[in-house]
């Protein structure tokens, strides 16, 4: 299989510099288990979101929650087609950046860009017919605010919800509505975010990071509708995972233009691992740099010297480690934790409750793809637990407990 | 195994698909196509803006303006104020902002929001109102029951004076700044002032019945023109293709022969009607305002669209008694005629009198009490020796008032000179009776005249 190599032989009588470019851009992307899983699910609750209205997708930085977007953007298109073709001015999906700010998030531009995505008109001459845009002078003349305003683009970026009607409104970068905000702002935030989900009435797909784990722990009114997808990194602790990362970096290493495409020994897929620390996104950007490199050097395959000169020093990979586990720890569901919650409900003699209905969607789902491992079928049911109010896992009340 | 199995969905490709391009604007549904209470054009119009959270004026310039590309008017609405009600009606300006909407949102058949389906029909000349007109109770009744508020079209015609849902008088002006306003104005909005911006609808405690001065039959009569106007823009979306102008003529045609065995004559005599009118009417020649044509067919009892479509099935008679207004309301002007002599002699008596100054023409026509275009087809050469008279009196004074500023600037200057100023062209003003006459040329060249004569420097300034 090594032998085999996932590019145009042509390729290699070509400039390094194309050679890069087709690594980096080869116009698709491997569709890896996790990122199937999540897409499916994703994919049938934005079709269908059952009352949920803010669907938020969370997995470490560089797993590929972007690429899911940019997938379930390219899915949905492709199955409105023939409905966009009756309907001019329906827009199946809307997607967005949510824009960073180092003052912290702001609404403002956040507006202009759901208006930008529309290729909305005149978007600073909005106005709204209320009080801030008119007013009198001394004369008592009427005097017109002309620029847009934070209410005038609400109200517009509403108006286009509401008249384009797309499934989701989808945004990426969601974390960034955490920059600089305190307890309190982020739960504004929250209630701007769920004020506007409820007058347009379209439900949002935000990505993130495990910060946003943090907008659920202070807003729990919002978890009401909310729904947890959890996007993680591939483990060493369970065999699916090793097999499907290891296939994955193999299909990696085949796309290389190389006049020898590199063998995965067992030790070269220890050090992609701990270099990407099990995440397909930071795997495929490390990948880059010291296929990059190797192109330089005019070597004929890739070597651990490439990696080692382009790997990520240690303290950086330690902190990805610590921020990716601390999520996984939040929302990995256990049996232990199940227990003593449980105990404390006072429900420890009890047999099985009645589940509620959301509860029916796990078992589906995980059906769906067998390979998954008992941790990951358990962590689809766990976002379940983590969306009722007053249900704190005991576990993470001792995260948060030992700091304060 | 795995592999094979997840094999042929390994690589997903990142390409979007190429989908067809979206509408620029909402795609707004019109509201009440085929009811008597059809949305109007410029109604949509505004509809669109207000969701687009635009002034309609901005809209308009932006985006329709581009899309009709007409260097006369088209979407600029700073050109087309004295005319916006054309857009609701039956020409090319209605047609055009139409095709325009239709492309910028993807919405279709916008003319039926228009007259231009009754073209062949409708003459324009007073077929809209000038001004915009709404019944205060509709916009009342739909903001409470939270219907969408709009603008129907029949409100825009001038023969239309009524609400056919209240039976009140459409009204023109706003409640609350006493101002009219324009069919489409930069700041319009459904259900809003566009000079004021304050609710049109029904304030409590305002509800004064605005008919009370009809008789019942004046109601009647006019609730029946609306009923039947109304039912005309009804049948718009169900028109026949080859609706033209004959259609009219043989109808009046068919009408005189029921009701006075084709004797034109007899007909506008019940009609009383001038009998060529009527005959220019029967033969396709001419077609009657809208407003007429409705008065006629209330005088014969049929509706509109009945009057149009519908061969009558027994003999009608014209009934004059139940309509309050008459036909002609306004006699024709009877043409002046003028003791020529009397003119002339009074004009010669102006031409030599040295009143000084001498009137303009239009002074004269006014002493005289005839319209000036009037004198001068009469006397061309009398008039213009009157004009040229004025003219050569106003020069006259001009270049003396300009002589005096001169001579003013200079007493200016050798004031300031005097008092150690530097004469400044604003030194100077503050000095002179008429300041504004510094705008000549010669006037300023009297400040450096005198200036070069006392030799003042520029350098003396620096050290006053």
């Amino acid at each position: 299989m090594t032998d085999e190599c996932d590019f145009p032989r042509e390729l290699l009588s070509l400039s390094p510099d194309q050679r890069l470019e087709f690594f980096k851009n080869p116009g698709k992307t491997i569709m890896h288990r996790n990122l199937k899983k999540a897409y499916d699910y994703l994919y049938r609750i934005v079709r269908n979101p059952a009352g949920a209205s803010l669907i938020m997708v969370i997995g470490p930085s560089g797993v590929g929650k972007t690429t899911l977007l940019a997938l379930l953007e390219k899915k949905i298109l492709e199955a409105s087609l023939a409905q966009m073709k009756l309907d001019p001015a329906w827009y199946p999906i809307i997607r967005l950046q949510a824009p960073a700010n180092s003052r912290g998030f702001r609404w403002k531009p956040f507006y202009k860009k759901i208006a930008l995505a529309v290729d909305e008109p005149c978007i600073e001459n909005k106005i709204t017919y209320d009080e801030d845009c008119f007013r009198r002078n001394k004369d008592g003349k009427l005097i017109i605010a002309t620029r847009a305003t934070e209410d005038s683009l609400y109200l517009a970026a509403q108006n286009i919800c509401l008249h384009r009607k797309p499934y989701t409104l989808a945004v990426d970068e969601f974390e960034h509505i955490g920059i600089a905000a305190s307890n309190e702002e982020i739960e504004a935030h929250m209630h701007c975010a769920k004020a506007f989900i409820n007058d347009s009435n379209v439900p949002w797909t935000t990505f993130g990071t495990y910060e946003m784990l943090e907008f659920l722990e202070i807003n729990d009114q919002l978890s009401q509708r909310d729904r947890v997808i959890h996007f993680p990194r591939y483990l060493l602790e369970c065999d699916g995972d090793v097999a499907e990362f290891k296939r994955v970096v193999e299909q990696l290493l085949r796309r290389m233009p190389l006049q020898r495409t590199p063998r995965l020994t067992d030790k070269l897929f220890e050090l992609c691992y701990l270099g990407s620390i099990g995440k397909i996104g930071a795997l495929i950007n490390w990948l880059t740099n010291a296929y990059d490199l190797c192109l330089s050097e005019e070597a004929k395959t890739l070597t651990f010297t490439h990696l080692e000169e382009t790997i990520k020093p240690e303290f950086e990979l330690e902190k990805m480690l610590k921020e990716a586990e601390e999520g996984e720890e939040k929302l990995m569901k256990t049996k232990e934790k199940r227990k003593a919650f449980r105990t404390r409900l006072g429900l420890d003699k009890a047999k099985k409750t009645t589940s509620d209905p959301s509860d029916n969607t796990p078992p589906q789902n995980a059906e769906k793809s067998e390979v998954s491992k008992n941790e990951l079928k358990e962590d689809k049911s766990s976002k379940k637990k983590k969306s009722q109010p007053f249900k704190r896992s005991p576990k993470r009340d001792a995260v948060g407990d030992k700091p304060a | 195994m795995k592999l094979l199995h997840q094999n042929h969905q390994l690589h997903q490709d990142l390409v979007l698909p190429s989908y067809p391009s979206r509408s620029r604007l909402f795609c707004i549904k019109p509201i009440g196509i085929g009811t008597q209470l059809t949305e109007s054009l410029i109604g949509f119009t505004t509809r669109l803006s207000e969701a687009h959270c635009l002034p309609s004026g901005v809209l308009m310039e932006r985006e329709v303006a581009p899309t009709i590309a007409k260097i006369h008017g088209g979407g600029n609405l700073h050109k087309i104020y004295d005319h916006t009600a054309a857009l609701n009606g039956t020409g090319v300006m209605a047609l055009s902002l139409a095709s325009a909407l239709e492309k910028l949102s993807g919405q279709i058949n916008l003319h039926l929001l228009t007259l231009a389906p009754w073209s062949e029909l409708m003459p324009s000349r007073r077929l809209l109102r000038r001004n915009r007109a709404w019944c205060s109770f509709c916009y009342e009744t739909w903001r409470i029951t939270e219907h969408i508020i709009y603008e129907p079209l029949l409100w825009s015609l001038d023969a239309v004076k009524v609400c056919p849902l209240h039976h009140c008088l459409l009204c023109e002006t706003c409640s609350h700044c006493h101002q009219k306003n324009l069919p489409l104005a930069w700041h319009s909005r459904p259900g809003y002032c566009s000079k004021c911006h304050d609710w049109l609808g029904l304030q409590p405690g305002n509800s004064v019945n605005n008919l009370k001065n009809c008789t019942e039959d004046e109601l009647r009569e006019l609730a029946w023109i609306t009923n039947s106007v109304g039912d005309l823009l009804a049948s718009t979306p169900s028109l026949p293709l080859s609706f033209t102008k004959e259609i009219l003529a043989q109808a009046f045609r068919v009408h005189v022969n029921l009701a006075s065995n084709g004797n034109v004559a007899e007909f506008a005599r019940q009609l009383q009607l001038p009998r060529n009118t009527v005959w220019l009417w029967c033969n396709g020649k001419n077609l009657p305002q809208l407003d007429t044509l409705v008065q006629v067919c209330y005088r014969l009892d049929r509706s509109l669209i009945e009057f149009i479509t519908q061969e009558p099935k027994q003999s009608i008679h014209v009934n004059v008694t139940n309509a309050t207004t008459p036909l002609k309301s306004k006699p024709k002007a009877k043409a002046r005629v003028f003791n020529m002599e009397n003119l002339e002699q009074q004009l010669e008596a102006i031409l030599l009198n040295h009143q000084c100054p001498p009137p303009p023409l239009a002074e004269v026509a006014r002493q005289l009490e005839i319209n000036e275009k009037t004198l001068f087809r009469l006397f061309a050469e009398m008039c213009r020796a009157i004009s040229a008279k004025y003219d050569k009196f106003q020069k006259a004074l001009y270049y003396q008032r300009i002589e005096q500023s001169r001579e003013e600037v200079r007493q200016a200057v050798i004031k300031l000179y005097n008092e150690g100023l530097y004469p400044s062209e604003e030194r100077v003003s503050q000095l002179v009776s008429r300041p504004g006459y510094l705008r000549y040329k010669q006037v300023r060249a009297a400040i450096e005249e005198t200036k070069l004569e006392f030799s003042i420097q520029r350098i003396d300034s620096s050290t006053i």
